[in-house]
């Protein structure tokens, strides 16, 4: 009797359900909803089936492969999703990505990639053919195709989870065809002998206001993180309130030996905006402090205007990071200032609701003392942008366009019409000849013309001509 | 008297610089004339930085940013900036022969303001009157030095490099100017660790009109308000612009110096193409159009003639006076939004530009007239002729 209960005890502790929320907006936030499952037998390599799914077992042994993950997603993810998750990971020492929509394998360059990409069409229900171009290094295997996320992906991706799809995470699946952006992963890895583990993991975008509420229905054992304002607190299902507004500050982070003040000084609709962050050491103990300030694509940070200098600065893709590191004496406060530039972007690249101004995502302060040791977020910030008008890029280029059109045309009419010349003017018969090739020239040219547009139009199988 | 007015306008310019340092605003500086720009890159070559990458703020030439690098404190900066606002207004004397022209470039609230809040625009101006200046001249070398430093400095008023092909220039002058042009290229790409970025932040960046600031020209709203699939089109439609114009003027103004006598048609296309390049420019500065204006001054006689010249003139100082109180409304958010300013420029660009078509519309009836006049001549004297016979 005692044996089932230790067993079943095991195996509550092996399954871990984790669901993750990260807010990125006040309207949206990801939830990273986890599975994982290992499996160690000195003397069997698998005996149940039911716990460790067979499929996948097969799939590592057959195609030689130590380690393998399958990302299947659809849609882009929300704005300053990725910071938020590379902060994440940080914290968390996880590997999410973001992937972008399609299929993406990545393997251990040893596998035989002809086998597994075909055992996994079979268990993935992907396609993926093996004559495309893939990236081989000497660490991994990587390839990405344009195939779509579809439901029979989610049903195959049930079938490896222990309930099936009748309790916890799996349940869940239903409530994904409505996401702007899903990404399921599965991803499973061998140490060669008899260690295995297996991952299925779904982030998912999802409304703040209303939270993956079906949760409740656990499995065996779950979790829920919450990470709001990037501070990272566990709460119980119970409490669970995913909303900008009615979360309060986490507890966690209520005594810390320092404090953090991010302002902007604003004016609205200025080009340029004034910056501070201002820190205080209230410990006894001298610290150092880490931190990197990210920026949004839409401001600048002016580097010549820095009252403290950055160890570095880069631009990515989507905006700015500064890194500071400073040392702090024991009850010292220090200002952080510096000049933010403020751009205009084309009419096009405005989100939705413009003149809600941009997020300055909060980021992590790591501070190291002596004997104290952690982290602080930082608060979040809005700032506000010129912007063009939504309204009338019609009206303003008909009008530019008129405008040049005219500038061209006045000076080109000055010079283009000739003077008629007078029938008695001795140049007049000459002048008549002259026109009249022009005449024939103009018209055989536009004929050509004519003709070549007909040609192009019937090669595109818009007329019919030629048979 | 030169000298007294020349001593008043640096006096000016050395007090607003050192007491009264004014806010720059789009009518007076543009993001890649703005000393700002020029901080931005020593900032950043002060970290051990390349200040040029893809969507960098600085857009100042590698040459400029190292020359700066080397001066020990702002104030030479500034002496510099003077120095060359100084020439301006001797070669402004030198092209226009007028005290007057002299007097008003110096004693200018514009070019004092711009001056004063060290626009590094002085040094595109120098290049342009020098080169203006010593191809009128015929001094061919001393036009090429300045049209390589024009061409590295601002591309986009390169097009009025073309008074060699009014003025009837030989080839060895474009190959010369191009040769001057690569070594500079090629002293920037050595100094800045060999690669080519600088030449998109800077060159490319300007001549393309990729960093928008909101400016008195036409281009900005344009682009920002054109839907991203056809915006490189429109970029490169609006950089070949100022070239279209080349022909026909040449062939005008030509005309007008052949019927009508006129000696200063060479000065007058130089004023005529310079006013078209600053109109076409992607971010033209209240200055940049003064000092075209400042030198057409010369061709009054001309000028009086034209039926439109005073409202266009006038409604174009109204529009720029108003685009400014617009730009206030709309960063002060007083109730304006960017449509009132773009409306408020694109009325002073076409006053402008109709006070050009207005002077060569004069030219065109001045060619009619004498030629009508020639033909006259010529009939009376056949007639004339055949009596006597």
């Amino acid at each position: 009797m005692i044996k089932p209960i230790l067993l079943l005890l095991f195996y509550a502790y092996a399954y871990k359900e984790t669901l993750t929320f990260l807010t990125v907006s006040s309207s949206s936030s990801l939830a990273i909803i986890n599975f994982t499952d290992d499996w160690t037998d000195p003397h069997s390599p698998i005996t149940n089936y039911g716990i460790f799914p067979e499929s996948l077992y097969s799939l590592l042994n057959l195609s030689q492969t130590k380690h393998f993950e399958a990302t299947f997603a659809w849609g882009t993810p929300p704005p300053q999703s990725s910071e938020r998750i590379t902060i994440y990971n940080k914290l968390k020492n996880e590997k999410i990505r973001l992937d972008k929509a399609g299929f993406t394998l990545i393997s251990d360059s040893s596998s035989n990639w002809k086998m597994l990409t075909s055992l996994l069409s079979s268990l993935f229900c992907s396609y993926i053919n093996v004559d495309d171009e893939s990236i081989k290094t000497k660490e991994f295997q990587h390839i990405h195709t344009n195939d779509f996320l579809c439901k029979e992906n989610f049903i195959r991706a049930q079938h490896l989870l222990p309930c099936r799809g009748n309790k916890g995470f799996s349940t869940l699946f239903g409530s994904f065809y409505s996401s702007k952006y899903v990404s399921l992963t599965i991803a499973a890895e061998t140490d060669g002998e008899n260690k295995y583990k297996y991952t299925i993991r779904a982030t998912v975008e999802v409304s703040s206001k209303e939270p993956l509420k079906s949760v409740y229905d656990e499995c065996i054992s779950s979790s829920i993180e919450l990470i709001e304002d990037a501070a990272i607190e566990s709460h119980p299902l119970h409490t669970l309130q995913i909303s900008k507004l009615s979360l309060t500050s986490p507890s966690s982070f209520e005594n810390q030996p320092i404090k953090s003040s991010r302002k902007i000084g604003d004016v609205r609709y200025r080009f340029d905006t004034t910056y501070t962050h201002v820190l205080k050491n209230n410990s006894p103990e001298l610290l150092n402090i880490a931190f990197t300030e990210v920026f949004p694509n839409i401001v600048t940070p002016l580097l010549h205007t820095f009252s403290h200098s950055p160890i570095k600065i880069s631009k990515f893709k989507k905006g700015w990071t500064v890194d500071f590191e400073l040392i702090l004496k024991p009850n010292e406060e220090i200002s952080i200032k510096f000049q933010l530039e403020k751009k205009l972007l084309s009419f096009e690249e405005y989100p939705t609701d413009p003149q809600r101004g941009w997020d300055i995502p909060s980021t992590i302060i790591i501070y190291k003392g002596n004997t104290l040791e952690g982290i602080l977020p930082t608060d979040d910030l809005l700032v506000m942008t010129p912007e063009p008008d939504f309204s009338m890029p019609f009206n303003v280029i008909c009008i530019t366009g008129s405008v040049i059109a005219f500038f061209y045309t006045s000076i080109q009419t000055l010079q283009l019409w000739k003077e008629k010349i007078h029938w008695s003017n001795p140049h007049y018969e000459t002048s008549v000849i002259k026109a009249q090739k022009i005449q024939t020239y103009v018209k055989n040219g536009l004929l050509g013309i004519s003709l070549v547009i007909l040609y192009i139009l019937d090669r595109k199988g818009i007329l019919k001509l030629l048979g | 008297m030169l000298y007294k007015i020349a001593s008043i306008g640096i006096l000016l310019r050395i007090i607003m610089y050192h007491w009264f340092p004014i806010q720059p605003i789009p009518h007076i500086s543009s993001p890649y004339t703005d000393y700002k720009n020029a901080l931005e890159g020593l900032s950043y070559l002060s970290l051990g930085l390349s200040p040029y990458y893809s969507d960098s703020p600085v857009h100042t030439p590698p040459l400029i940013l190292w020359l700066f690098s080397l001066m020990p404190s702002q104030h030479i900066i500034f002496g510099l900036i003077l120095s060359a606002d100084l020439l301006n207004s001797i070669y402004i004397y030198l092209i226009t022969k007028s005290k007057l022209a002299f007097s008003i470039y110096l004693v200018n609230p514009i070019s004092i303001i711009s001056t004063s809040s060290m626009s590094l625009s002085s040094f595109i101006h120098l290049a342009i009157l020098t080169f203006g200046y010593f191809t009128l001249e015929r001094r061919r070398l001393r036009a090429v030095f300045a049209i390589s430093f024009l061409s590295y400095l601002d591309p986009c008023m390169l097009s009025i490099s073309s008074l060699w092909y009014f003025n009837h220039f030989t080839k060895r002058i474009y190959i010369l100017a191009f040769l001057m042009t690569f070594s500079l290229f090629s002293a920037s790409y050595a100094l800045f660790g060999e690669t080519w970025d600088w030449l998109w932040s800077c060159q490319i960046a300007q001549l393309l009109n990729y960093d928008i600031k909101p400016n008195i020209g036409m281009a900005w709203y344009l682009i920002l308000e054109m839907f991203k699939r056809y915006q490189f089109l429109y970029r490169v439609i609006l950089a070949i612009h100022p070239w279209l114009y080349i022909y026909p003027l040449h062939c005008l103004l030509h005309k007008y110096s052949k019927y009508s006598m006129y000696k200063n048609t060479s000065n007058l296309y130089f004023c005529i193409l310079y006013l078209i390049c600053v109109v076409s420019h992607p971010h033209p500065t209240m200055e940049d159009f003064m000092i075209p204006f400042i030198l057409i001054s010369t061709h009054g006689e001309l000028i009086m003639r034209v039926k439109s010249g005073f409202f266009t003139v006038t409604a174009g100082v109204i529009g720029v006076i108003l685009s400014i109180a617009m730009w206030g409304m709309w960063t002060e958010r007083v109730g304006g939004n960017a449509n009132f300013l773009f409306f408020q420029t694109i009325f002073t660009n076409l006053m402008i530009f109709g006070f050009l078509f207005g002077l060569l519309h004069q030219v065109n009836e001045e060619i009619k007239m004498k030629k009508h006049q020639i033909t006259c001549k010529t009939i009376v004297e056949e007639v004339v002729l055949s009596i006597l016979k």
